[in-house]
């Protein structure tokens, strides 16, 4: 096109001026549409590729945050701040120009939960349905990760460093706050980093120990940084009741190379950590069988359980159904379908097949639930005990 | 001819310096220290050392500043180059491992002197000698660990506990006297203890040929294990049989150098019988506290208090335990365990009938009635409380399951009892409306 514009009817200088005009009209938009284009294909291969649909979301940024409300109408995300955009697609609207740790909606979908800041301190904020921040409170170090476990709870898990010459020391911290009061710290677990490794991990410090929240909202799955001296640093998987304070140790896995996220229905815990396999391992007890002979951190469950996202394999069942470009990351909605990151930008993906989610527990059932949970994790009850009465409480 | 003569006397006197300089090395340190620490200059020229031309470079090096520092200490490993048997002897007794038992790690507490890591780590290592820590110094500041623990603790790196720093005068170490700066006090009296018994009355009126001192009991023929012939940790719990027999037979060993085996045997059994006889009071109290924790009623419970340095909130009534952030009943415990039962036992060994009898076993039974009194009012306490705000039924049978579970671990009930009562609980559960 340039070549033409040199060598056709381009003459004088206002035919060269009207030229110029003529490419920033027609090549820039074509430049543009070629680049998004590039990107709003999401590919997929695999036996059930076929089945699947990718619908282009929205653009993120480069250390893409997404969250999206129960029921899958909206989904909050992190682009030159938040944004908040109604699916599959829509016109978004900014939240706020800070770039955001973490994003939560609240289980209604009402209200969105952000946790803001750098450096070494963070602030959580609660926006409303219009945008409004409804609630705020500081939190001394980096949030990971937030969760609402109820309409006006919100968990946080942060790290605290302190830089000493010898090391860092690390804390990891729950916070609990109720949103009329103020955030209650539990410290997790303390241990002092080398280094080396605070520079290997520098700014990703705080994801590194990718906790999770059970269905339930009452157990959470969070790693423990280990940094001995002559060794590399790894995690130690811990799932925690929150209401006994009862912790188990699921299993060890190098920094970056394991994961681990509760089934569906939160009774098993899906562990992958570099052994050629991702296990289905019981949450409180030893037991555990294998899930899909694949590696790769799992980093979604669908609310059926029977779905996998697994480092871009989409896994039915244990099988391979579809593979997304390498390291995709996603979430499924409560109706089936799943939201992915992929390239820089978000798809929905739909075809999958997965079940929608279960209809929310009433809360009283949900509350027998919890305790005799609570109670199964501090050992009050035993495990065979734990599954009677579940089965009682579940009728 | 003359000038070759002149210098090759020149040359004769610079090699005789350099000579002397070099054997005689601690003549350079000796010059200025005679007038900045006279004293241990003083010591050192009297002393066993100094005949054998050991100076000063030979154990505190030549490092001049990491002597200033006060980093060039010189510590038990030293004197073990050359003392060998001694030092080897030192290290495998219970003064050898002193400097474990009493210390821990302080990297996360505030306020702390960092050259207390020194005392675990060896320089440059991130790894402890010993993973054993004291609960009862890392609650202490660092001031207060250096003068009220280490003073003593130090012994199992500090040759210089027991000798002195640069006197190598053996009177010191062989008067018992030189036991009594750590050997005495509530805890473990035995200097007070051995002073009023007959041993230590006939030493003080006859002499050591009549009555014997610690040495002659626990470093005989100047062994430096003066954990032979121990049948009870410091804690005054039995030893494992074969450690027990062990220990028995080397200390019968020791008496028989005075006394008849079979008056010997007889009396240190009578001192196991009044050993085992004083533990069983200790444990009924034990027991008390502890079904106290399990019902929640201890004031302040183990998690309202601040956390045990090495047990969280966690209930702790072995050796760790702890005389300050505690319930009352356990500050009652711990002078029964810890001050009342070491006199009743150590006196017994050591023949003190009043250490035995009215300081140590009276004390203990009354310590029993202040606990068992004690158990009751925070009992009552809690009924009162009860009436005023009455859990609901769920938390009522969860701190009913909770109790049952401290129980079942500690043996209290059997297994087929807890699973029992467990179902019994978790049925009201299911009928709870």
């Amino acid at each position: 096109m340039v070549q033409s514009i040199k060598t056709g009817f381009v003459t004088g200088p206002w035919g060269r001026r009207t030229a110029a005009l003529l490419f920033r009209a027609s090549l820039l938009p074509a430049c543009l549409m070629i680049l998004l284009s590039g990107c709003a294909r999401l590919p997929i291969a695999g036996p059930d590729a076929n089945r699947l649909t990718s619908t282009f979301v929205t653009r993120l940024d480069a250390e893409p945050l997404f969250a999206a409300a129960p029921g899958g109408q909206k989904v909050a995300f992190s682009h030159e701040g938040v944004r908040v955009m109604p699916l599959p697609s829509g016109e978004s609207r900014p939240l706020s120009t800070e770039r955001p740790l973490a994003l939560a909606w609240s289980p209604d979908g009402g209200k969105l939960a952000v946790a803001l800041g750098s450096g070494t301190g963070s602030r959580i904020a609660v926006f409303d349905a219009a945008g409004v921040a409804v609630a705020e409170t500081p939190a001394a170090g980096l949030v990971g990760t937030i969760f609402w476990t109820g309409p006006d709870v919100l968990l946080a898990v942060t790290m605290e460093l302190e830089p000493h010459k010898f090391g860092t020391s690390c804390r990891e911290v729950l916070l609990r706050w109720p949103l009329a009061g103020a955030p209650e710290r539990t410290l997790l677990h303390e241990t002092t980093l080398k280094p080396y490794t605070v520079r290997k991990l520098s700014s990703g410090l705080a994801r590194v120990i990718s906790p999770a929240i059970s269905p339930l909202g009452d157990e959470l799955l969070y790693g423990r940084i280990q940094d001995p001296p002559e060794f590399d640093a790894y995690l130690k998987v811990i799932v925690r009741n929150l209401a006994s304070g009862a912790e188990r140790e699921v299993v060890k896995t190098a920094i970056g190379d394991g994961s681990a996220r509760f089934s569906a229905d939160g009774e098993e815990l899906m562990v992958s950590n570099g052994s050629g396999q991702i296990r289905r391992i019981a949450a409180w007890n030893e037991s555990e069988k294998p899930a899909a002979p694949f590696s790769g951190r799992v980093l979604a469950v669908s609310p059926d359980g029977r779905h996998l996202l697994a480092d871009g394999r989409l896994l039915d069942d244990g099988r391979e159904a579809a593979l997304f470009p390498p390291r995709t990351t996603g979430e499924f909605l409560d109706d089936g379908r799943l939201l992915v990151v992929a390239d820089g930008a978000l798809f929905l993906v739909s075809g999958i097949g997965a079940a929608v989610a279960e209809p929310v527990m009433p809360p009283e059932k949900l509350e027998r639930l919890r305790t005799i949970r609570a109670w199964r994790a501090a050992g009050l009850i035993s495990a065979e005990e734990y599954v009677k009465t579940k089965e009682k409480v579940m009728k | 001819m003359r000038r070759s003569i002149i210098y090759a006397g020149e040359w004769f006197f610079c090699a005789l310096v350099l000579l002397t300089a070099t054997v005689a090395g601690a003549d350079d340190c000796v010059d200025c220290h005679q007038g900045k620490t006279p004293a241990a200059v003083r010591q050192w020229q009297e002393s066993a050392h100094m005949k054998a031309k050991v100076g000063c470079r030979d154990c505190h090096g030549a490092d001049h500043a990491l002597i200033l520092k006060g980093e060039a200490r010189v510590g038990a490993k030293v004197c073990g180059k050359c003392h060998a048997k001694a030092f080897n002897e030192h290290v495998a007794s219970r003064h050898g491992m002193g400097l474990h038992s009493g210390w821990g790690c302080t990297r996360n507490l505030e306020k702390r002197d960092p050259r207390e890591c020194g005392f675990c780590h060896e320089e440059g290592s991130s790894v402890p000698k010993s993973d054993i820590q004291c609960a009862r110094f890392l609650k202490q500041s660092s001031e207060m660990g250096e003068i009220g623990c280490n003073r003593c603790h130090q012994v199992e790196s500090s040759c210089a506990s027991c000798h002195a720093a640069h006197s190598t005068d053996l009177r010191l170490v062989r008067d018992p006297a030189s036991c009594s700066p750590c050997h005495m006090g509530p805890d473990h009296p035995q200097w007070e203890m051995w002073q009023t018994s007959r041993h230590g009355v006939l030493y003080s009126t006859l002499g050591s040929k009549m009555g014997p001192d610690c040495q002659a009991c626990h470093m005989p023929k100047g062994s430096h294990d003066v954990s032979r012939g121990l049948t009870v940790t410091s804690g005054s719990v039995p030893f494992a049989s074969a450690a027990a027999k062990k220990g028995r037979a080397e200390m019968l060993a020791i008496c028989g150098d005075c006394h008849a085996p079979a008056f010997a045997a007889r009396e240190l059994a009578a001192g196991d019988a009044v050993g085992s006889q004083s533990r069983a009071i200790v444990k009924e109290a034990e027991g008390i506290i502890a079904a106290l924790n399990d019902e929640a009623v201890l004031a302040p419970m183990p998690d309202k208090r601040p956390p045990h340095p090495l047990s969280g909130n966690k209930l702790v009534l072995d050796a760790q335990m702890l005389y300050e952030d505690t319930s009352h009943i356990e500050r009652l415990f711990f002078k029964m365990k810890k001050y009342d039962l070491a006199k009743t036992v150590k006196g017994a060994y050591h023949q003190n009938a009043a250490y035995t009898h009215w300081l140590g076993n009276a004390e203990l039974k009354m310590d029993l009635i202040d606990i068992k009194s004690e158990a009751a009012r925070l009992r009552e306490r809690k009924g009162r409380g009860a009436q005023v705000q009455q859990p609901d039924e769920r938390r009522r049978i969860e701190e009913q399951l909770e109790i049952l579970k401290k129980r079942a671990d500690r043996g209290a009930i059997s297994p087929e009892e807890h699973e029992k009562e467990r179902a019994k609980l978790l049925k009201r559960f299911l009928e709870v409306k």
